[in-house]
């Protein structure tokens, strides 16, 4: 190895300084983030369910997912710069405080979240139908957004369990829109979590100054009870995070619930988060999600469309990304506001 | 001569430390050169994903030149320890390279076919 050194010595002098600079700049992180088009991925291979298994599906229902880079480094932010199908912009807002690991175990469970809403949705209208079907589900108050003044900060896992408040005059508060009723006295209380290993754990967590908040963002979630549900399913370990996929894994999991085919041999995908009431919510990244379907050739795309006169409506934004690139959205861009009118959409296809 | 007598003829000319140092040396060299090239190839992956498969059989030819390179350095760094050697370590090496070459192209395939629609899901 000396000899290589000693041979090639000149060759290393001249380059040790442009090499160095050039690691730097791919893996230095900027505070950006960046949209780039992904894929589509088909839903039965997430989730799989022991059910109607010799029905034969002719078309295929995916969900759609883009590649969200936050803080890029200089050469990924360089090679955004040379496609029209990145967007790019400053990281602000809850993201900027947010490390990389934290932004993706968010992730992960706002996929986890969505998988048990789409369950939950699909099954409850399979069952109308079908009463072999059986869904039962529990509610649970998960941590979601933990602010920079949380006290024990670390200790806190995002979707961890809150259990119990020790409220003022020693109540014991469960319930998260009672919390800010019984905790009005004192600066501090005792709060109770359980984690991902079902430990529970008890914390003291003191109000801000400014804010007068504790700093933990909860949520109450629904989530399929797993000892009761029937046809029974299973999930895979998924490397794609985020709720926006809820949708079309709601349409695939009734379709793998009934008799019927609603695919009728197209190559269905779309977005959309799933709410429990079979709402459909709005989604980011909208234009990479258009052009991913596009570059995917799929004959149908579900998005988003609640509200025509509102600018930022993912349907109208998905119209003007169409525009953009030269996409037809005739019969191809299907707004729905429901999951009962992307059924409909879907039976009235011929 | 066959490959057997000829990685004997090596290890005539060079001693086992000689060799191991070489590999070594090639290895380290070949390996500082292809750190920043694999780098880009994965973010361009994280910015193209939409061409995920391309980029992949881009990065599986990339790997075949790393390990050109590393013989590369390898034969540069015995010869320069021995000038006077016998053995035509450029075809020893070259049958070495298409072994390990073939190696990376059927782990390669099995990455894009099997692999990549497990991970992405």
């Amino acid at each position: 190895m000396k000899e290589l050194i000693k041979h090639f010595a000149l060759g290393i002098k001249v380059l040790i300084i442009p090499y160095l600079i050039f690691i730097f700049l791919l893996v230095y992180p900027i505070n950006f983030y960046l949209f780039s088009p992904g894929g589509i991925s088909e839903v039965e291979n997430l989730i799989e369910i022991d059910y109607n298994t010799d029905k034969e599906v002719s078309g295929s229902i995916s969900s759609t997912y883009i590649m969200s880079i936050k803080r890029p480094t200089y050469i990924q932010f360089l090679l955004g710069t040379f496609t029209p199908y990145t967007s790019m912009n400053v990281l602000t807002g809850t993201n900027a405080t947010y490390t990389n690991q934290e932004i993706q175990d968010i992730s992960y469970l706002d996929k986890e979240t969505s998988v048990n809403a789409a369950i939950i949705v699909a099954y409850t209208k399979a069952a109308e139908n079908n009463a072999e079907i059986n869904i039962e589900y529990i509610s649970k108050k998960l941590v979601y957004g933990k602010s920079t003044y949380l006290d024990h900060y670390d200790e806190i896992d995002f979707g961890d369990e809150l259990i119990q408040v020790l409220g003022d005059d020693d109540t014991i508060v469960t319930e998260l829109d009672l919390i800010p009723d019984y905790t009005i006295l004192e600066d501090e209380y005792d709060f109770t979590f359980r984690n991902d290993l079902g430990t529970d754990y008890t914390l003291t967590l003191s109000k801000d100054e400014e804010t007068g908040r504790f700093g933990v963002s909860l949520k109450t979630y629904y989530l399929v009870d797993e000892t009761t549900v029937f046809p029974v399913y299973s999930t895979v370990n998924s490397n794609i995070g985020g709720p926006s996929g809820g949708l079309l894994q709601t349409l695939s999991i009734y379709n793998m619930l009934i008799d019927e085919d609603l695919t009728h041999g197209l190559k269905i995908a779309g977005t959309g988060t799933i709410g429990y009431d079979g709402s459909v919510g709005y989604i980011g990244g909208v234009e990479q999600k258009v052009l991913t379907a596009y570059l995917n050739k799929v004959d149908i795309f579900f998005i988003p469309g609640l509200d025509e006169d509102y600018y930022y409506d993912d349907y109208q934004e998905a119209l003007r990304s169409c525009e953009k690139f030269g996409i037809d959205p005739e019969d191809w861009l299907i707004p729905v506001a429901s999951f009962d009118e992307a059924i409909a959409y879907l039976e009235g296809v011929s | 001569m066959t490959n057997e007598k000829k990685w004997k003829s090596l290890s005539k000319d060079f001693s086992k430390a000689d060799i191991s140092d070489a590999f070594l040396g090639g290895l380290i060299f070949a390996t500082i050169l292809y750190l920043p090239i694999l780098l880009l190839l994965i973010e361009m992956i994280t910015v193209y994903m939409y061409r995920l498969i391309l980029l992949s059989i881009i990065i599986i030819i990339s790997l075949f030149v790393y390990v050109l390179i590393v013989h590369y350095f390898w034969k540069k760094s015995l010869t320069l320890k021995n000038k006077d050697h016998k053995t035509n370590i450029s075809y020893l090496f070259l049958k070495n390279t298409i072994i390990v070459n073939a190696i990376i192209l059927v782990l390669g395939i099995l990455f894009i076919v099997l692999l990549i629609p497990r991970l992405w899901v």
